[in-house]
């Protein structure tokens, strides 16, 4: 089955919704919970239509940031303890190989995402151990990962600001 | 009532007798934390009618991360005080017929509408600056609560000292975003460590309400007969109210000349506590607020992620108060354009 596509019963749904049900309602509660419905409809499409190319391009940035992260580490802040467990962090985060040509589902997309994210925090929380004493390759560094954080809020956006603008109440 | 096991109607019977009568049961549209619903009874068919408030967990759990036990805890220990709330009444976990635990407290007559407040028109200018007014007296009444004599710190953490107070309080929502066991969110990171590092010294230790103002905060007569929501209250510095004060900190211009404001509240608020708040301290416990959004919008997620049951509510919040929690915190640190004023509008608005 190719059609309809989940895209169009979801717009269906939510036609049906706006068209059928919603004018029935009276309370308050009643109508503002179908209101968040209509919303919540909205931002699942583009996550169906998105979220899977966002995921994709994340990991793309985030493994050659962290393996960069790696040589820092090693250069800048010495064989402490800390150091030690945020390499191990960004190594663990690092070990699945990326596959190619397989396909991949959202939620194994998703799942890598997380753990390359829960590397940059290690990371970050490393960096910021010794911010008053970063050399220029770990300011760089620093740099780098603030300027990701940035590029992944952009992505977000995508998700989220055609779904919500524009479409009233929320609630 | 699904905080009920059985009908609403069967639970007022077996707390007052067979004869109690069940008048009205409404759900409280707002409030995106807990559930609110307003009951009133007749414990006879002849008897006056009673008003009381229901409040209960989502099914999910709250949105903010302190638990309901706390909050019934504040109510009842400011009922010793000169601070108007509501009094307990009774709390309920009897799984015979609590299907969570809920706590039930007076409803006390009044409403959080004031009418005319929002109307540009400048012949209500008086009303809005009097009106702040009594919400200014109102938080130097808390802020002045002998909060170590109530036993608060056995709920509430308190730094150990003024110069602690901002670090303190970011720590504690760090702590409190860990302990939801969440996704990483290397912006919250980046966001506690940024603010830290800017974190004033308070210049006292105080109670403090947490969300407050407008839609907070039960008026009657021009006066606040009852502050409710103390689901985020905390010890520290009483600029943290004034940083998350809900209109009622409200600008007024006339003329090219400000006549009320945060710099005329705060100067009023010194002249009935004694406390001097600088505006910066509120400046950054206004950037704390985006810190505090992050971490209750994650908490909202974990909770839709744990059970279908969750309010869809809890959803939004998950997901677009989020994201608009985050663009705020990265605009703070200078890592994103600033939202235009009227996005952050957009989510308060409601089907009314």
């Amino acid at each position: 089955m190719l059609l309809p596509t989940s895209v169009d019963l979801l717009r269906c749904v939510e036609r049906t919704l706006q068209t059928v049900i919603v004018p029935t309602l009276t309370g308050t509660a009643e109508r503002s919970a179908a209101r968040t419905i209509e919303h919540m409809l909205r931002h699942v499409v583009l996550r169906i239509e998105h979220e899977g190319r966002i995921f994709s391009a994340e990991i793309d940035l985030l493994r050659p940031l962290l393996e960069r992260a790696q040589n820092v580490f090693d250069q800048s802040f010495g064989d402490v303890p800390e150091t030690a467990a945020a390499r191990a962090a960004v190594a663990a985060a690092l070990s699945p190989p990326a596959p190619s040509h397989a396909y991949r589902d959202v939620a194994s997309l998703a799942a890598e995402v997380t753990a390359l994210r829960q590397a940059v925090c290690e990371a970050l929380r490393l960096i910021q151990q010794h911010e008053a004493t970063l050399s220029a390759a770990a300011k760089d560094l620093y740099e780098a990962l603030k300027r990701y954080v940035a590029w992944e809020l952009d992505n977000e956006a995508q998700l989220i600001d055609p779904a919500f603008e524009g479409f009233g109440a929320r609630r | 009532m699904d905080m009920l096991k059985r009908p609403l109607a069967d639970y007022l019977a077996h707390r007052f007798g067979p004869q109690c009568v069940l008048a009205e049961s409404i759900r409280f549209p707002r409030g995106s934390s807990r559930e609110t619903w307003f009951i009133a009874y007749r414990v006879t068919p002849e008897a006056d009618l009673t008003r009381v408030v229901f409040r209960s967990d989502f099914p999910s759990g709250s949105t903010i991360p302190s638990s309901l036990e706390q909050e019934y805890f504040i109510y009842e220990r400011l009922g010793h005080t000169k601070v108007p709330v509501a009094h307990v009444l009774w709390w309920e976990a009897d799984p015979a017929w609590a299907a969570r635990p809920f706590y039930v407290r007076e409803h006390i007559e009044g409403s959080w509408d004031i009418p005319h407040y929002h109307d540009p028109d400048p012949a209500y200018d008086a009303l809005r600056i009097e009106t702040s007014k009594e919400h200014v007296r109102n938080l130097a009444l808390i802020h002045q609560v002998d909060w170590q004599a109530l036993g608060l710190e056995r709920r509430l953490p308190a730094p150990p000292s003024v110069a602690d107070a901002g670090r303190f309080f970011i720590e504690q929502v760090e702590t409190q975003f860990r302990n939801l066991h969440g996704e990483p969110i290397p912006l919250f990171d980046l966001g506690a460590h940024w603010l830290k590092a800017r974190a004033p010294a308070a210049p006292r230790l105080s109670l403090c309400k947490g969300t407050n103002g407008m839609g907070e905060e039960v008026f009657r007569d021009g006066k606040i007969v009852a502050m409710s929501d103390w689901e985020e209250a905390s010890i520290g510095d009483p600029a943290a109210d004034f940083a998350f004060a809900q209109e009622l900190v409200s600008e007024i211009e006339r003329d090219g000349k400000q006549i009320w404001g945060l710099a005329q509240c705060l100067d009023y608020y010194f002249e009935v506590s004694g406390i001097r708040v600088t505006p910066e301290s509120v400046g950054f416990y206004r950037m704390v607020q985006s810190l505090k959004m992050v971490m209750y919008s994650e908490s909202a997620a974990v909770g839709v992620h744990s059970t279908p049951e969750a309010h869809i509510r809890q959803a939004w919040t998950g997901t677009e108060v989020a994201y608009v929690g985050k663009r705020i915190l990265a605009a703070v640190m200078g890592l994103s354009a600033p939202l235009p004023p009227s996005r952050f509008a957009d989510l308060n608005k409601t089907m009314g």
